[in-house]
């Protein structure tokens, strides 16, 4: 009987494979978003583990250089100020709102703030030369209810709060729908060997905006005066 | 060269008859891109521009300033050359875009500057939008023809030219697909009284591009990054570690 046992167990696994493949459906992220506020940008992110941010030494003389810069009176630039992409976690953390518009393939993510938009597509990998850019590259998929986003190939100047994240950073964000849709939970593991001295992991949750909410143009090159100086960095 | 206007009309006419029209939505969905960039826009039936007076003097005054906010880089006392093209000028930058596309909404994502225009379909026209670059759209379908109907426009160029508009500008856009639904075309009709005599209308066509992916683009203080290369350099924001 072992045999049949097993035959029926194959059987049985084979249809609930199949049964679970075709019962499948995304979760719908579409909608407008925006941070709910103890997540959001200009605030310490918030650790999944309550402990402090794991910051390195390389980190810390960053954010002591910045610090210092700040209090003599010569602040240095940063992407906002440029009108440079911020990449999507601090872009996500600013308050102002963003709209994701899901496709099977792809998942787009509009952020009011300056225009900036990321479309991260449904591969199975990364390509094998990343150009480094702002906004990295990134794939995603499906873990049951569970968006997963794996991004590489930052080119060093992608802001996550006051320092940059390094082109070494590697984060995995885990989205999922939570109060019954109102909220949606971002998990994301960052492994950075240059800021951090372990990979650690901030929550963020945004709160859906009512349905109808659209978002406004917002362009930072409209308003670029009293600049830090461009020469003095 | 009034006939060849007429002959160009004819072949526009020609080819929308060969546009397969369902009736019904069609899916315009996915990148588009015709590799050249598109300067200067003239009517499609191959008249002049019909400026009024102020446009004729406008357009004047535009042309060397344009010129001389495209070809700096964008500095501390001038960042004009990040600020958003706009419509029509936005369908002439020579980058691909992108329709993304549902019921409800359809989206146009341009590499260009990353600019992206939400457009509601079957809403109706805000009451009071705040003006923007590319204003404040709606949209409706005309059969397989998705039209786009846009007011309230910030100071923008209607061209690379420096073509003016007036405070009351107002474009509608007709998109369609002809070609066996490989070729997008859209047509853009200028509605301003304050610049132009009677309102006309510019054409584009771009290619479906399925393998083509929107890539990063970038414009600010000092650098201009596309896929085209980079003019400027990114000044280095980090200071410690790598």
């Amino acid at each position: 009987m072992k045999g049949l046992g097993i035959v029926v167990a194959a059987a049985v696994g084979a249809a609930g494979a199949l049964m679970t493949t075709a019962a499948f459906a995304a979760p719908d992220f579409s909608g407008v978003w925006q941070v709910a506020r103890p997540y959001s940008t200009g605030l310490t992110p918030v650790t999944v583990d309550g402990q402090p941010v794991p910051i390195s030494p390389a980190g810390q003389a960053e954010l002591d250089y910045l610090t210092a810069r700040d209090k003599a009176g010569r602040p240095v630039i940063h992407n906002t100020m440029m009108g440079w992409p911020k990449g999507f976690i601090q872009a996500s953390r600013n308050r102002k709102p963003f709209e994701i518009f899901q496709e099977p393939k792809q998942i787009s993510f509009f952020f009011e703030e300056d225009h900036q938009y990321t479309f991260i597509h449904f591969d199975a990998k990364h390509p094998d030369h990343v150009k480094p850019s702002f906004l990295a590259d990134s794939i995603a998929h499906w873990d049951g209810d569970t968006l997963v986003v794996d991004t590489i190939g930052f080119n060093g100047e992608t802001p996550l709060n006051s320092i940059q994240l390094s082109a070494k950073a590697h984060t995995v964000m885990r989205l999922r729908l939570i109060n019954g849709g109102k909220s949606l939970e971002n998990i994301i593991t960052i492994d950075d060997p240059v800021d951090f001295t372990r990979p650690w992991q901030m929550k963020i949750l945004y709160d859906r905006e009512p349905a109808g909410a659209h978002l406004a143009e917002s362009v930072y090159a409209e308003n670029n005066r009293n600049l830090p100086d461009l020469n003095d960095q | 060269m009034k006939w060849l206007g007429g002959v160009v009309l004819a072949l526009v006419l020609t080819a929308g008859a060969r546009a397969a029209d369902t009736g019904k939505p069609s899916d315009l969905s996915g990148v588009w891109w015709s590799q050249k960039r598109i300067p200067a826009i003239h009517p499609i039936d191959g008249s002049a521009i019909p400026f009024t007076a102020e446009g004729a003097a406008q357009y004047a005054k535009n042309k060397p300033l344009i010129k001389a906010i495209d070809s700096a880089l964008p500095s501390l006392e001038d960042m004009r050359r990040c600020i958003p093209n706009g419509t029509p000028r936005v369908w002439g930058s020579g980058f691909p875009f992108q329709i993304l596309q549902r019921p409800d909404e359809v989206i146009l994502a341009y590499e260009r500057d990353h600019m992206r225009r939400f457009v509601y379909i079957d809403q109706k026209p805000e009451d009071d939008p705040d003006p923007a670059y590319f204003g404040s759209s709606v949209g409706h379908w005309d059969g397989a023809t998705l039209v786009i109907d846009t007011a309230a426009f910030k100071p923008t160029f209607l061209d690379d030219t420096g073509l003016p508009h007036g405070e009351n500008l107002k474009i509608t856009e007709r998109l369609r697909k002809i070609g066996g639904g490989k070729t997008l075309e859209v047509l853009a009709t200028i509605d301003d009284p304050q610049m132009y005599k009677k309102p006309w209308t510019a054409r584009y066509t771009f290619t479906l591009r399925p393998n083509e992916r929107i890539q990063d683009y970038m414009c600010g203080l000092g650098v201009v990054q596309s896929r085209f290369g980079t003019v400027g350099a990114v000044p280095k924001l980090r200071h410690h570690g790598s």
